[in-house]
């Protein structure tokens, strides 16, 4: 897949983790898991990028005597992920139309 | 390989970040192998699930180049653009006022440049008439004797050194006038044509 695709892609898909209720790193590669496979090398860099365009916020707290980050999804956030659900409907478009000249739609 | 030696690498590594970055990394992976632990992985499996010590080091510094450069939205290709007409109505309207305007922008351009060619006269002169000085100082030197030779001589440096100086001054005019002269006719044209990224 495009990387620069797959990275906003990715991008995404740790705001949906985030969107219902706080989490960690580590949950979250849990909590994606079953959907997109994503490493912690990966999911670093686009943790640090969502914080820094403002669409997620960082705090810490102590876990069992140590110290975890917690990330929240802010409303810039959900109001990215609301955009890509209508960026959707227009790819879902472009992609039938694809298809179909290829066509594989019969 | 252990935690503890798994971030002294990672560490060694990633020296050339920046402190504040640096440390924020070896929290995260550190953060990420006691979550893995704490899951009832021992620590060399943790520390194993990390991936390869090279690979983070990559991502990580190459990350650091990408949020300096802009970030790139749907293609790494700058689109090409191209220049169209605004509101061809406005522009078919106000056209009488803009054949004013580039005439008067173009006749004051050109009175720019015509002053700098002066300026740029003055300092041939200046050359001129200080070199001639020096040649006949040095006649004088031997016709007339040392006094007026020198008297001569002197002026003819005196004029060689406002030659530079007036040179320097006229090359700054220039470039101010050229910069000038852009930046009007860009105006011109953006008022006529806009620039359009192509899809």
């Amino acid at each position: 897949m495009d990387i620069q695709l797959k990275r906003g892609l990715l991008e995404l898909c740790v705001l949906a983790a985030i969107k219902d209720k706080d989490s960690y790193g580590y949950q979250m590669i849990k909590d994606m898991k079953p959907y997109v496979m994503i490493s912690e090398s990966t999911l670093y860099p686009i943790l640090r990028r969502l914080e820094e365009s403002d669409l997620l916020t960082v705090r810490t707290e102590e876990h069992q005597g140590r110290l975890r980050k917690y990330y929240g999804i802010t409303p810039s956030g959900r109001a990215k992920l609301a955009a890509f659900s209508e960026e959707w409907k227009e790819l879902e478009a472009i992609h039938q139309f694809i298809v179909k000249e290829d066509g594989l739609d019969d | 390989m252990t935690k503890e030696e798994f971030l002294s690498q990672l560490r060694t590594r990633l020296s050339s970040l920046p402190q504040g970055d640096l440390d924020r990394s070896l929290e995260f992976y550190s953060e990420m192998i006691d979550d893995r632990m704490e899951d009832g992985m021992s620590e060399r499996e943790a520390v194993a699930n990390m991936g390869d010590l090279s690979k983070i080091t990559e991502q990580i510094l190459s990350q650091g180049a990408l949020e300096e450069a802009p970030k790139p939205t749907v293609d790494v290709a700058p689109s090409p653009s191209r220049y169209v007409l605004r509101n061809p109505w406005v522009v078919g309207l106000l056209s009488p006022l803009l054949l004013v305007l580039w005439a008067v922008a173009l006749s004051v351009v050109l009175s720019l440049w015509a002053v700098i060619v002066a300026f740029y006269a003055v300092n041939v002169s200046l050359g001129v008439a200080g070199g001639a000085l020096h040649v006949a100082g040095t006649a004088l030197f031997f016709t007339n004797g040392m006094g007026s030779g020198l008297l001569v001589f002197g002026a003819g440096v005196v004029l060689i050194g406002l030659t530079i100086l007036w040179g320097v001054a006229c090359k700054y005019a220039a470039l101010g006038v050229w910069q000038l002269t852009k930046w009007i006719f860009r105006g011109l044209v953006a008022m006529i044509l806009r620039k359009e990224n192509a899809v």
